[in-house]
């Protein structure tokens, strides 16, 4: 037979249960509004049963609260951090794409591209009706500027967001390393507690709120093993380990976490000639290794911010490593010069490398001082390219048999329409349009005074004040057996002319006489001659300057490129926030604290505890009746 | 599925939001009744847009500026040809009252003084501008026509092309009459040899006169050097023969002097007058020539220095070279310069008009001008001799019989100048009428060609007119809302809202403790 005062063991262990319970709800109640919290529950089980000697053998001991645990079910956390990288990632592209759109706007409110372009043709047509009126000249000279200037305000507002993704990309960079090193601090605290068994209920749901936040920047897999020790594996240890990686490379293990860190990119390291300074690459701290944040398989907010910063739709410079020479470099040394056959760029306006900088064959980093575009037309008309590059040191033999006939490339194909995309799409446009334009006043274009002109529109030398001299940077030509060959060096002066450094001539708007406004031969036909602006008038709508299109179609190209990509972009945040959503749902459907569930619990245990108590009542009664009022 | 207050929470804030963005939406379009907001709202539309001003922005400069230039500028022309061809009928007028018989001196004094007077008008509208710009010199629009002012030092040579019908004949005097001016003189009388006696020959007349002696001019007939070229005809008793022509440079006063004899394969040069003498075989012969070659031209190139007031500019009507500064000579060339303005899409229209040789005010209206102006000349001081002869008959110095006979030669003499004179002019108005007319016509023609291009251009700013409204009406259908539209949509929208807020109020109102 059991122990007399057994059923008060027994009572009493149900009132401490339903303690217990009724803190955990309370518990719930108090957090029905925390994020992230997972509604706990107390796993009940029946107290181990004792032999007892008596006819029925054992009996059951009470109950008793193995643990607390808690709601939550890993696949939707796994779902929900997978679609929640996705989702910032658009999310972000779409913040920032409705920046850039804003800078070609061009309507009712906002002066753009358009309106100034067709402006600067009406001065021209003006000054046709009456060339030789200083007024007219004057003021289209201005409409003139009033373009170059437009030019410079956009690139200068898509540098400066560059310059801005590039310091959110710095700021998110020490946001993961920082929730790295909380994961990993967490992880360690999580372990202590559960090895002596129990769950750490609450730090493992503010690890989950830290992966939530994570999962947003970077895609991030999450593993949690138990640890198994080797000597006895069926016995639970209670710790696990808990791995975090990033796109396969590891994060945090367990107790240890590696860091990300910005390296800024030097000045002879820029991918596109429009870049800003300094932009950063991500790489892991202990391995040196380069973080690829816009391979294909990445996604979250950081690849986003990459994307735009540094995508350029695949217009850079690649082609094929074919021929080596050694040269004597001018300082002194010896140094390689390699010719790229095949190269992707064949126009001088799609000049999309530095005058000096990286080139990477097959993954090896080159530097180099000076390149050269090598144009050969033969007598038929078609034309070959290649490019030869000056590096600055002499190339090792080992390498020159390894990389010979491999791709090399000046940048890397980021494939997102990014900031550089339309830095680079604006430089073909004016160096195409500045220069159909140039060669017809050079041609024999004479202003008022029947004095030959310079070009109109220049590249000013913004480093050293002035304009760059656009005779002594001029392609050289050649003809050898009807082969014509053309070298651009890289200092050509349409290589240097960017959407920074365009402008108008300051020759013509000190003396506004000086533009050219006649060929020669009309001059002598008097001062309303105006043959040579008729020509110029065409670069407007009938002369093709940029993607097969005239001039005035040029911004139609770049909104539709821009307008149809935000309107993606926004497309695909919407689906991803309603799978957001949905998975939301089913998060909160599981682990959500409900008022009424925690409400009807309430009455439970408080019912429960108020039998437990009057079991204890009950029980003490009889205990008095035994001890007192029996016998004696 | 298990569903939580939060969840309904969540779900309420989802869908107030959903219809907040409506209501922001609509409220928007409200304001500026725009459909989209920024491109990507609808790229379509966002770059059909950006077309539909670009047109837009060229119409209005052909509607709002070119359009109105041009018809200024036709305006004008049209108003100095009027002005112009008013001038030439008054010419002409003068003509006709010239040509009836009976005139005294009084009115041909008027005469004269009315010629000078509308040569002077005539080239002056000829200079007329539209704001600061000459409308008939073509290209050159910063220069006048003509010479504002006399002008010394100014060297050209000039480049000038005739043809057979600019050989016509003129009648030269000889011995213009002098008054006796002492008894002895006037007893003596005048020999018959000292008498006005006429000669008429072929000639060409150049476009100016005053012309530069000391540069003889190259002639070419057909390419062929003129000086030493061959030529046939028929001489006075009827025989054919064969010679060569010579040119050669005469002064006017030397010519009247040799009582204006020119052999019959001379050419001659007079600077002074402009102008080109024939011999009668070296005219015969041309005129056989271009009877035969119907591209007969003769080509001449003299120098002239020194331009009067009121002269053409000669870069405005020949070839020419600008020789004042000698080591930097300007050539000129004349061609069609044309100003067209672009009024329409690929339209141009020619604005102006450019006088000429071969258009309008020719520098043969000027010279016939002036050729009558000599003719009236001659004619009042021939009439003035009479009158002066006829009054020393009627004095008493002169009464005896020797001065009485003297005199009546004296008489003979004048009158036969005077008739002489008197017949030039007479038959000088009456081959004007005809010059006249054909000026006016040819510049009656040159305003009927301003005005249809005038009707061309109101036509094409009609065209404009409708084209830029419709322009701006398919600008407003491709972005613009109807009003009512978005009315009806923004209420729907607040009305939505509405409900979201109060299902949101119903539901997060009650939990289980309100009833325990």
């Amino acid at each position: 037979m059991a122990s007399t005062f057994f059923g008060l063991t027994i009572a009493s262990s149900g009132l401490s249960t339903f303690q217990t319970a009724i803190n955990t709800t309370a518990n719930n109640i108090s957090n029905v509004d925390t994020e992230g919290y997972s509604r706990q529950e107390a796993i009940k089980t029946a107290a181990e049963a004792i032999r007892v000697n008596a006819k029925y053998g054992s009996t059951g001991t009470g109950v008793e609260v193995t643990a607390i645990s808690q709601m939550r079910d890993l696949y939707y956390d796994l779902k929900y951090w997978g679609n929640s990288s996705r989702l910032g990632e658009f999310q972000t592209k779409s913040y920032y794409l409705n920046q850039i759109e804003t800078y070609f706007q061009d309507d009712d409110k906002v002066t753009g591209f358009s309106k100034i372009f067709s402006g600067m043709f009406d001065s021209l047509e003006e000054l046709k009706k009456n060339p030789s009126s200083l007024d007219n000249r004057n003021s289209y000279i201005s409409s003139a500027l009033t373009l170059t200037d437009y030019f410079h305000s956009v690139s200068n507002q898509l540098t400066s967001l560059q310059e801005d993704i590039n310091q959110v990309i710095s700021t998110k960079t020490a946001m993961i390393n920082g929730t790295a090193q909380k994961i990993a601090t967490l992880n360690k605290q999580i372990n202590l507690i559960e090895q002596k068994g129990g769950k750490a209920n609450e730090l493992r749901d503010e690890r989950a709120v830290l992966i939530d936040d994570l999962s947003k920047l970077i895609p991030v897999e999450v593993k949690e093993e138990e640890v198994v020790n080797s000597n006895y594996p069926d016995r639970y240890t209670g710790m696990t380990t808990y791995t975090v990686k990033i796109n396969g490379q590891t994060l945090v293990n367990s107790y240890e976490y590696n860091e990300l860190e910005c390296i800024p990119r030097g000045k002879d390291e820029k991918i596109n000639v429009s870049d800003a300074d300094g932009l950063y690459d991500l790489y892991w701290k202990n391995t040196s290794m380069k973080l690829e944040t816009t391979a294909g398989t990445m996604s979250g907010e950081m690849k986003a911010l990459f994307n735009l910063r540094d995508g350029n739709n695949s217009t850079f410079f690649s082609g094929e490593f074919n021929k080596i020479e050694n040269y004597i470099k001018a300082g002194g040394g010896v140094a390689s010069q390699i010719t790229i056959m095949d190269p992707t760029i064949t126009s001088p306006s799609q000049i999309t490398m530095p005058p000096y900088g990286t080139i990477t064959i097959k993954n090896v980093d080159f530097k180099y001082d000076s390149y050269q575009m090598i144009e050969q037309s033969d007598a038929a008309g078609n034309k070959t390219y290649s490019f030869q590059f000056q590096l600055s040191d002499k190339m090792e033999d080992g390498n020159v048999s390894k990389l010979m006939n491999q791709k090399a490339a000046v940048g890397t194909d980021v494939d997102f329409m990014g900031i550089p995309y339309y830095q680079t799409q604006m430089n073909e446009f004016i160096r195409n349009f500045t220069k159909t334009y140039n060669d017809l006043i050079l041609k024999d274009g004479v202003d008022l005074n029947g004095q030959q002109t310079g070009v109109f529109f220049v590249t000013d030398d913004l480093a050293n004040g002035g304009e760059y001299d656009y005779n002594s940077k001029q392609y050289t030509e050649s003809i050898t057996a009807g082969v014509t060959t053309r070298v651009y060096n890289s200092d050509y002066y349409y290589f240097h002319m960017n959407v920074q450094n365009i402008s108008v001539t300051d020759e013509v708007i000190k003396d506004p006489r000086k533009l050219a406004t006649s060929t020669k031969n009309e001059f002598t036909n008097g001062v309303s001659a105006n043959d040579l602006l008729k020509k110029l008038s065409e670069t407007k709508d009938k002369t093709i300057v940029f993607r097969g299109g005239v001039g005035e179609d040029f911004l139609q190209c770049l909104l539709s490129d821009v307008a149809v990509d935000t309107q993606k972009v926004k497309i695909f945040e919407d689906n991803y926030k309603n799978l957001s959503k949905a998975i939301t749902n089913q998060r909160m459907s599981i682990s959500g604290v409900d008022n009424d569930d925690e409400a009807l619990t309430l009455v439970k245990y408080q019912n429960a505890y108020k039998l437990s108590s009057k079991l204890v009542s009950v029980l003490a009664e009889m205990y008095d009746r035994l001890i007192l009022q029996t016998g004696v | 599925m298990r569903v939580t207050n939060s969840m309904i929470t969540e779900h309420s804030k989802v869908n107030i939001n959903g219809t907040k963005e409506l209501v922001d939406k609509y409220n928007t379009q409200m304001t500026d009744q725009k459909k989209i907001n920024k491109p990507s709202d609808d790229p379509v539309v966002a770059i059909r847009s950006l077309r539909l001003r670009n047109t837009l922005s060229e119409v209005n400069q052909y509607y709002e500026k070119n359009i109105p230039d041009a018809e200024s500028w036709l305006d004008v022309t049209e108003t100095a040809l009027k002005n112009m061809s008013q001038i030439v009928k008054d010419v002409y007028t003068q003509c006709v009252n010239g040509s009836n018989d009976t005139l005294t001196a009084e009115d041909r004094n008027i005469i004269l003084k009315n010629l000078t007077a509308l040569k002077n008008q005539l080239y002056a509208e000829g200079n007329a501008d539209y704001a600061g710009r000459t409308i008939f010199t073509g290209y050159k629009t910063n220069q006048s026509l003509t010479y504002s002012e006399p002008n010394t030092s100014d060297r050209y040579s000039i480049q000038q092309q005739f043809d057979i019908n600019d050989v016509t004949s003129k009648n030269y005097f000889t011995d213009v009459l002098k008054l006796p001016t002492n008894d002895a003189q006037v007893q003596g009388g005048i020999a018959i040899a000292d008498e006005m006696k006429q000669v008429t020959c072929d000639r060409i007349r150049i476009a100016y006169e005053g012309l530069d002696s000391g540069v003889a001019p190259t002639i070419t007939v057909n390419g062929a050097t003129l000086d030493g070229m061959p030529i046939t005809y028929q001489d006075s008793t009827g025989t054919t023969v064969t010679g060569t022509a010579t040119v050669a440079t005469m002064s006017y006063a030397n010519w009247y002097a040799a009582d204006f004899a020119i052999a019959d394969n001379q050419v001659l040069f007079i600077p002074e007058t402009g102008e080109l003498v024939l011999g009668k075989g070296v005219s015969q012969s041309m005129k056989a020539d271009a009877k035969t070659n119907p591209d007969w031209k003769m080509n001449m190139e003299y120098q002239k220095k020194g331009f009067e007031k009121g002269d053409v500019r000669p870069e405005m009507y020949f070839n020419c070279t600008n020789l004042t500064d000698i080591a930097h000579p300007v050539t000129y060339t004349r061609q069609n310069q044309n100003i067209e303005y672009l009024v329409s899409e690929n339209q141009l229209l020619k604005v102006n008009t450019q006088a000429g040789e071969d258009g309008i005010l020719s520098t043969a209206i000027g010279r016939d001008i002036d050729e009558l102006k000599e003719a009236v000349s001659a004619a009042i001081a021939a009439n003035d001799k009479v009158d002066k002869i006829k009054e020393m008959m009627l004095q008493t110095k002169y009464a005896d019989d020797v001065s009485q006979a003297g005199l009546k030669k004296w008489l003979e003499a004048a009158n036969k100048e005077k008739a002489f004179a008197d017949d030039t002019m007479q038959k000088l108005y009456g081959s004007g009428q005809t010059g006249f007319q054909n000026y006016q016509k040819s510049i009656d023609l040159e305003t009927t060609d301003v005005g249809s291009r005038d009707d061309r251009l109101k036509l094409t700013k009609n065209r404009m007119q409708t084209q830029q409204s419709t322009i701006k009406k398919l600008i407003s259908d491709n972005e613009n809302r109807n009003q009512s539209d978005i009315l009806i949509d923004y209420k729907s929208a607040y009305t939505a809202y509405e409900s979201a807020l109060t299902a949101a109020s119903k539901a997060n109102s009650m939990t289980l403790l309100d009833y325990l």
